[in-house]
């Protein structure tokens, strides 16, 4: 890495870039305290397809590369970046995993940004978001709408004609972007933001949450069946950026491409079916475990750490291993947690790994992540302890803790065997002393242990009472035995 | 009831030892059966202690594999070659189990991360979940790598299993080792404490198999953890609502909330109030008193889920010393006989 360039050099690079043109006083200069720059070498591979990143990249010199592997196994070169281009928009976003692989094709620099900074700009400056919008259009668009299941079997020409009539919307928080009933008149990716689909109980009339569509999903396939009625109504619960297909569009393309309305009517017809099938299935609760998970949201949720009562002694030893793998001594497990109904297992308050995380969705400092396996991350030095993860997560996962700050002040040493010894202990324990200016506050919540060679509460629980499991599965087939 | 501890491969091992011992013909008991039954008993005493070092060691934060931890952009650059092989099975390039594990055994190596994680390539299952809702895709790929922590020592509860079974073991061996001699001090002393650490180890283990049921029973109606949170939070509504008493009243309602044990004896003084209240304190101390009585009633359900998890550990008070005194003679007895 460059030694970091002053913040006036950084200032004035950062205005000779087309791109950021429109960017101006106090949000350009916090943008220029905020970034990078960063050397690669030719041939490095920058990102990875698939891989969840959270930066925005700009090229100052050099060439890179973005090509795609597909799921049929080919690969097709997606484009160049050379000075003033940029890519990582999409993940930057709306923490969506990568589109392609970015290589170096020559040695290069980039101006590296972090996500809330981006999104900060994108949000609030028009000139500039209508540059990011035009470049997704012309190089990622096509390739998006093939990840909606509308699209799976559509021609590139065909994509590339959907991309060029596309709409590129933007709805507020609380939104109501289609309601029950009416006509369906549009199909709908979404780009960034959560929705949520919610349906009416004809009899009671209450409304239910039926799923939450986050990046990548599509929704209103229906506008182009035969029967073309909202089966629901999509409220947005963020501010949401989706890609708007109307049928006066679809019916644009038509004329184009041959084949193309028998193609998508027909899958069209085959995902409304699937989508009413899917959702009956899961409001048919197949336990009263899954039940009560659902209720509770924790099938949204990745994997949930779960303890069977029945099993568990209480002996603490989970939460015991818990503080003896972090450096700051705090537990990330607590045994306080959902208890099903029957009172024989628990969810504990562990990070669920959510698949719609509003932890990160909350989060404005970016110190929340995707890693590459898809857990929830927290970036220590972004996080300024402000608590609103900690307030919008659905499950009360997240603490604030006090530790030490090791930019201030050394943490404490660590103990030794003689210092753990009952009388010796309280001996140092009283010798040390802790200042209190010397403390931060920081969000903290399970890392699954990150970097170890195990899951420390699961590893040493000495009754195989706890375990990391899927929901549904553990409604299936219950917990496991690992001896 | 947890029957997860009578499953386990170490039954078959600890019933193989003693079928072996028992099997050995009364012509060979002679010194080399007691060295034999010696040393074996001896060994798996300490793979029986190795159990309590190992949980310890973890406590204390002393546990070797702690420090196998890895930088996580070594897990990540891990993971996103794991992804690249995936593309390249995907595409046909990696087409034998053993050529995949040959190249993901690569990057566990280059990458360090061998420590921490380990692979496994199993074939792929052909078809996706049932009712996985719209545009699932079913993986055409022929295996896939699944990646595990490597838990080098091996989980607790694996431990512990080993610890109950081979203990048991131990305790039959020990007794064909000295032919349950108890005509000198130490046959009779090590023979005792053998028979007083298993039969409270098989204690312990039906009341760690049958304990937790009785708590998640006890605790159905108010869970433990809650049961603390409710406690806390009725006294303090009972100081809160105590202020605005007379001070008489207010003094002995302080009492009454830091001190639960004196409420049956102080309970009239508040009932019968000697001095003459306003209608409003009179309210408050109608307040009080169901404050008090809901109290009683948490403290009592926490007391009755303590008392279980005290019986269900009670055990441990006279095995954990007793253990320690027979590992003590266990080496006195091994020296004197070296020695002597």
């Amino acid at each position: 890495m460059h030694d970091p360039a002053e913040p006036s050099d950084l200032l004035e690079k950062i205005q000779g870039i087309p791109l950021f043109k429109d960017i101006k006083g106090k949000l350009l200069k916090e943008l220029a305290q905020d970034v990078r720059i960063e050397p690669f070498e030719a041939g490095k591979v920058l990102l990875q397809q698939g891989e969840y990143t959270s930066s925005f990249y700009v090229v100052l010199q050099g060439l890179t590369t973005a090509y795609r592997a597909e799921a049929d196994g080919a690969t097709e070169i997606v484009g160049t970046h050379s000075a003033g281009d940029w890519f990582g928009e999409m993940p930057a976003l709306s923490h969506q995993a990568q589109f392609a692989t970015v290589k170096a094709s020559s040695p290069c620099v980039l101006l590296v940004i972090s996500d809330h900074r981006f999104r900060q700009a994108y949000q609030r400056v028009k000139g500039f978001a209508k540059l990011i919008d035009e470049r997704y259009r012309e190089r990622a668009l096509a390739i998006h709408l093939r990840s909606a299941p509308l699209f799976k079997g559509a021609s590139r020409e065909l994509l590339d004609h959907l991309s060029e009539n596309a709409q590129l919307v933007t709805f507020k928080e609380d939104s109501t972007i289609a309601t029950e009933g009416q006509v369906a008149e549009a199909v709908y990716l979404v780009r960034s933001g959560v929705i949520k689909r919610v349906g009416v109980d004809p009899q009671t009339h209450h409304e239910t949450i039926q799923a939450y569509l986050c990046e990548n999903s599509s929704f209103g396939e229906c506008a182009l069946s035969s029967q073309p009625i909202w089966p629901a109504t999509y409220k947005t619960m963020t501010r949401v950026d989706v890609v708007q297909l109307t049928r006066d569009q679809f019916r644009q393309v038509y004329r184009k491409v041959q084949g193309s309305e028998l193609l998508l009517t027909q899958t069209a017809e085959a995902l409304n079916l699937e989508e009413s099938g899917a959702y009956v299935d899961s409001v048919a609760p197949s336990s009263a475990e899954l039940d009560l998970m659902v209720n509770k949201k924790a099938v949204v949720g990745g994997r949930a750490l779960v303890i069977d009562l029945k099993r568990c002694t209480r002996c603490n030893a989970c939460v015991e291993s818990c503080v003896a793998v972090h450096d700051d001594g705090i537990a990330r497990l607590n045994k306080r947690g959902i208890r099903t109904e029957a009172g024989e297992h628990m969810l504990t308050s562990a990070c669920y790994h959510c698949k719609i995380p509003e932890c990160m969705l909350s989060c404005k400092y970016g110190a929340i992540r995707r890693d590459l396996n898809g857990g929830i991350d927290f970036l220590f030095d972004n996080c300024t302890g402000c608590s609103k993860c900690e307030e919008s997560c659905p499950y009360g996962v997240i603490s604030i803790a006090e530790m030490f700050d090791p930019k201030i002040a050394p943490e404490p040493t660590k103990s030794s065997f003689f210092k753990e010894l009952p009388v010796l202990n309280w001996v140092f324990k009283n010798k040390e002393t802790e200042s209190f200016d010397s403390k931060i506050k920081k969000a903290i919540k399970c890392d699954l242990c990150a970097g170890m060679p195990f899951e420390a509460c699961v590893y040493n629980c000495p009754c195989s009472a706890i375990s990391r499991i899927d929901p549904e599965q553990f409604a299936a087939e219950g917990l496991f035995d690992h001896d | 009831m947890n029957t997860s501890f009578f499953k386990s491969w170490y039954l078959l091992i600890t019933v193989a030892l003693i079928g072996i011992f028992i099997a050995i013909p009364s012509s060979l008991h002679s010194s080399t059966y007691t060295l034999l039954s010696g040393w074996v008993s001896f060994l798996l005493l300490i793979i029986v202690f190795l159990y309590t070092v190992r949980k310890r060691l973890y406590q204390l934060k002393l546990s070797p594999e702690t420090r196998f931890r890895v930088p996580l952009k070594k897990l990540e650059r891990a993971e996103a070659r794991f992804n690249a092989i995936r593309g390249n099975i995907r595409q046909g390039n990696l087409k034998t189990k053993r050529e995949i594990e040959q190249v993901a055994h690569r990057v566990l190596k280059e990458e360090q991360v061998q420590r921490v994680l380990r692979i496994e390539v199993v074939p792929n299952p052909s078809s996706p979940k049932k009712g996985t809702g719209k545009g699932t895709e079913k993986s055409n790929d022929p295996f896939s790598i699944q990646v595990f922590p490597t838990e080098p020592l091996g989980r607790v509860s694996v431990w512990l299993r080993a610890h109950l079974y081979l203990g048991f073991a131990f305790g039959v061996i020990v007794l064909f080792h000295g032919g349950g001699s108890f005509d000198s001090i130490t046959g009779w002393s090590l023979n005792l404490l053998t028979l007083i650490v298993v039969l409270t180890g098989i204690v312990g283990i039906f009341l760690f198999s049958l304990g937790p049921s009785w708590i998640t029973e006890k605790e159905k109606d108010l869970p433990y953890e809650k049961a603390f949170v409710y406690r806390q939070s009725l006294t303090e509504k009972i100081l809160e609502i105590g202020k605005g008493l007379p001070p008489a009243l207010e003094k002995l309602s302080r009492e009454l909330a830091n001190h639960p044990k004196q409420v049956a004896q102080k309970l009239p003084q508040l009932q019968s109030p000697s001095i003459q209240l306003d209608p409003q304190s009179q309210k408050s101390v109608q307040d009080l008193l169901v404050l008090l009585s809901q109290r009683e009633r948490v403290s009592g359900a926490l007391e009755s889920v303590w008392k279980i998890k005290f019986a269900i550990n009670f055990w441990r008070w006279i095995h954990i010393p007793a253990s320690v005194l027979l590992m003590g003679l266990v080496f006195i007895h091994i020296y004197s006989v070296w020695r002597f």
